[in-house]
């Protein structure tokens, strides 16, 4: 059974790349492009892990990665914050949060498959 | 009056012993007599009654008037004399004592004057010199006073006690600019007093200093070279303030005798960095955004060469889009940036007509140039260095003007009437031309690029920047236009942005100095004053703060419903009345203003409409009166107004309070007449604006300045002696 990886971003250029990507690489995508779309694929779909936009139209990606973090069923689900906040003080504050890596836009492919795969690896 | 009660007692037991000693000897005389004459006596008394009658009345009249000449003649003028001296002495040297009285006296009197003639001129002439040394002094001091008070940044010095002994302008218009919602008047808003000898803390929150001073003598303790404090507030009116306090030293030893508190507005530095940083931000997130998209996509298509063509087509699209985007975003950044952030270089908004006529002035005044402004007026502004600007005209000037004529002129050919350079105004796209139109070759753009590094240098006039780099600096350009090439005109433009309408930009008030002119904001002699807290009563009057005050009221009713409506103020620091630091407010009386009132001191009801109620100007007048000693002529009448008030506006006046009427009858208790003008004049005081609270106040403490170097001679010198004295004035006044 393929790895679930859930992409949130309000970016559609962002995601349609994204998406092709981690098919390509046997994984199962789900999409969502605002923080309560996301959550409600979470609870719906329950993905290994969730490629995660900070600036999104209502509620944030900080407040989503909070959320998933306060519910137990949730903790083993890997967090990687995807953004073009690039201040050092974003990244410490996904990190607190309870993000497991942060990924500056823009980002090479590798390097992003390279950090998915040693993320969901790891559970294994 | 004493003067006249002892001298009447003296009279009637001078009269009385006489009468003892005649009726002494008149009665050894009669026990003398033998019957027999006692007989004739009797029937010679008794038969010529009326001329002996007539002799013992006129004895007495004569004497009485006699005594009563006497009185009125010599002890009453000697008495006044006295008094007028002393006025003569300490207060006002050009009075005269008048020459009224018995012959003795009015040749006393007139030599006195005479004298004091003399003592006047001598005085004058000492003075005069005192004045040139002191007016130099006066004028460095003024210099010194005029741009402190100019300066960008608020400065202000305390002693250790926080008593302020110096400040400026500026802070005044920290902490005194009014937010636009609150109540109509600046004085009406408690707690943003700034004076001379006023506590710090009634601006600043006490913690806040207290908190600053700890640390510096923390620093001072360490020998640590930085010592300031500095922390941040925000004013009434919202604007961010940088405070830095900054200890005043002992020269000998380390021990914090004050501080020096400067401040500044940094609100519209901040607001520029965060619209900085805004810019940045966004735009770098929006790059990142879009190239994340590009990046992904093509690392995509580069990975998957087969990828169907319908997912390469998206992909491309997306590449496109996406850089399309950014190539907006940083359009849109760099516009903002540089129309709106970049005030590099000092400018003044100028309007472009008075430019180009002082263009014109200078090219004929400096080069000889003949420059004719053509086209409409133009009701347009731009921001210039005017300076570099204008130089930079000429330059150009000079150089077109080589360029075009220096030929004919070398060759001997000159036509001076066609060496004239035309120069027009105009608008296009929000920009404004400035077109230099001649007659004469155009300017190649390779010529334009040449003068354009060159160094700015018009005669003897160096600006050490090139021409482009002064251009530059004004968001300027220099171009050449077609002109008209069938009749030989040619013509280069600039253009300039049009200045946008700046709000909010501090507006400056020309520099005054001259005598008298002398901003009051310091007073270094307070720093010797310490313990403000004291009890007032045992200090000298001529260190002591007083808040002069009048009322003006409805009427003269204190029961009867009159009420206050205006309060006047000022405060004297020091022994200088600080006409810079006045309270001066109308009230709503909350009733009508009887037309005879009106008539006296010119305040009318449209005027109190919208003026604070009596609750809340009283308490704003307390605070402003905190901690002096509160002077008013007739004072007993507007306490009396303000005490029935005070539990309304919840306020207490525990000052200590003077009252120059008292003072001055206690003064010169033979002077009949002690109302504000008449001691004025007395004291040579000239009034001006009477029957204005503010007025009045400040005449009163002109006069309360002078009663006191009264008082001093009169052995009166602390609070305490003059209250007892004004006391005893007082009651003395009651009895008769």
């Amino acid at each position: 059974m393929p790895k679930k990886i859930l992409i949130v971003d309000d970016e559609p250029n962002i995601v349609v790349p994204l998406q092709f990507l981690m098919e390509q690489n046997g994984y199962a995508v789900d999409v969502a492009y605002s923080g309560e779309e996301a959550l409600e694929s979470i609870s719906r779909w329950r993905p290994d892990l969730v490629l995660l936009d900070i600036m999104l139209p209502g509620m944030d990606g900080f407040e989503v990665c909070q959320i998933m973090r306060l519910n137990e069923a949730w903790r083993d689900i890997k967090i990687v914050f995807l953004t073009a906040k690039g201040r050092d003080v974003d990244v410490a504050k996904g990190m607190v949060l309870g993000a497991d890596a942060y990924i500056i836009k823009p980002f090479s492919n590798t390097e992003i498959i390279a950090k998915v795969r040693a993320l969901l690896e790891n559970t294994k | 009056m004493s003067t006249t009660r002892r001298f009447w007692w003296f009279s009637a037991v001078a009269l009385i012993l006489t009468l003892v000693t005649v009726g002494f000897i008149a009665l050894l005389f009669w026990h003398q007599l033998t019957l027999d004459e006692k007989n004739i006596f009797f029937e010679v008394v008794k038969a010529r009654f009326i001329y002996f009658f007539g002799a013992g009345f006129i004895l007495l009249l004569g004497l009485g008037l006699i005594l009563d000449g006497i009185f009125h003649l010599y002890i009453l003028p000697i008495k006044r004399l006295t008094e007028e001296i002393q006025i003569i002495l300490s207060v006002n040297p050009s009075r005269r004592i008048s020459e009224e009285g018995g012959q003795w006296f009015v040749e006393v009197a007139s030599l006195l004057n005479e004298w004091a003639d003399r003592m006047e001129t001598l005085q004058h002439d000492v003075d005069e010199k005192i004045g040139l040394v002191r007016t130099e002094i006066e004028e460095e001091r003024n210099i010194f006073a005029a741009i402190l008070s100019e300066l960008p940044q608020g400065v202000m010095i305390c002693n250790a006690e926080g008593q302020i002994l110096l400040y400026d302008k500026q802070t005044r218009q920290f902490f005194e600019a009014e937010p636009e919602s609150s109540g109509p008047d600046l004085s009406c808003r408690p707690g943003h007093f700034i004076g001379l000898g006023r506590s710090i803390f009634g601006v600043l929150e006490k913690n806040r200093i207290v908190h600053a001073l700890d640390e510096i003598a923390f620093k001072l303790d360490r020998n640590e070279a930085d010592v300031s404090s500095r922390f941040v507030i925000v004013s009434p009116a919202g604007n961010l303030i940088t405070v830095e306090v900054v200890p005043i030293l002992d020269a000998c030893e380390r021990i914090c005798t004050g501080f020096a508190l400067i401040l500044e507005d940094i609100t519209g530095r901040m607001e520029k960095e965060a619209k900085i940083d805004g810019l940045f931000q966004g735009l770098t997130t929006g790059i990142r955004t879009s190239l994340a998209a590009i990046r992904s996509a093509a690392e995509a298509m580069i990975a998957y060469p087969n990828m169907e063509k319908e997912k390469r087509e998206r992909f491309q699209e997306i590449i496109h889009h996406e850089s399309l985007t950014i190539g907006d975003r940083v359009n849109d950044a760099a516009s903002k940036y540089s129309s709106r952030l970049l005030g590099r270089w000092p400018r003044t908004r100028t309007a472009a007509c008075d430019f180009v006529e002082g263009v014109k002035r200078q090219a004929q005044a400096k080069l000889g140039i003949q420059v004719e402004i053509q086209g409409e007026h133009l009701e347009a502004w731009i921001e210039l260095d005017t300076y570099s600007a204008l130089l930079a005209m000429l330059f150009l000037l000079h150089r077109l003007k080589d360029h075009a004529f220096g030929e004919e002129r070398e060759g001997g050919s000159g036509r001076p009437g066609k060496q004239q350079f035309s120069l027009a105004l105009g608008k296009e796209d929000g920009f404004i031309c400035l077109d230099i139109h001649w007659p004469g070759p155009p300017v190649s753009m390779e010529t334009l690029n040449q003068w354009d590094a060159e160094t700015l240098s018009v005669n003897n006039e160096l600006f050490l920047l090139p021409l482009g780099e002064v251009i530059r600096h004004h968001d300027a350009e220099l171009l050449p236009l077609p002109g008209k090439k069938d009749v030989g005109i040619a013509a280069l433009r600039l253009l300039f942005p049009e200045a946008q309408v700046v709000e909010g930009k501090r507006l400056r008030t020309p520099l005054t100095f001259g005598p008298g002119s002398r901003p009051e904001f310091f007073d270094f002699d307070l720093f010797d004053h310490y313990g403000q807290d004291s009890d007032m009563d045992d200090r000298p009057l001529r260190e002591l703060p007083f808040t002069v005050f009048d009322t003006e009221t409805t009427g003269l009713d204190l029961r009867g419903g009159d009420e206050i409506i205006s309060i006047g103020a000022v405060r004297i620091v020091n022994g200088r009345l600080l006409k810079e630091d006045i309270f001066d407010q109308l009230v709503d009386p909350k009733r009508s203003v009887p037309p005879e009132s009106t008539r006296i001191h010119g305040i009318s009801p449209e005027m109190l409409k919208s003026q604070p109620p009596i609750e809340q100007v009283l308490a704003s007048f307390h605070l402003f009166a905190e901690g002096t000693v509160l002077v008013g002529h007739n004072a007993a009448f507007d306490m009396k107004m303000i005490q029935m008030k005070e539990t309304a506006a919840g306020v207490r006046f525990t000052n200590p309070v003077l009252d120059t009427l008292l003072l001055s009858a206690a003064i010169h208790p033979a002077q009949e007449n002690h109302h504000l003008e008449t001691i004025a004049r007395r004291l040579g005081i000239s009034i001006m604006g009477r029957h204005t609270a503010l007025g009045d106040a400040i005449v009163t403490g002109e006069i309360f300045l002078k009663l006191i170097a009264l008082l001093e001679q009169t052995g009166i010198h602390t609070l305490k002696e003059a209250r007892t004295l004004s006391q005893k004035t007082f009651y003395a006044r009651k009895r008769y």
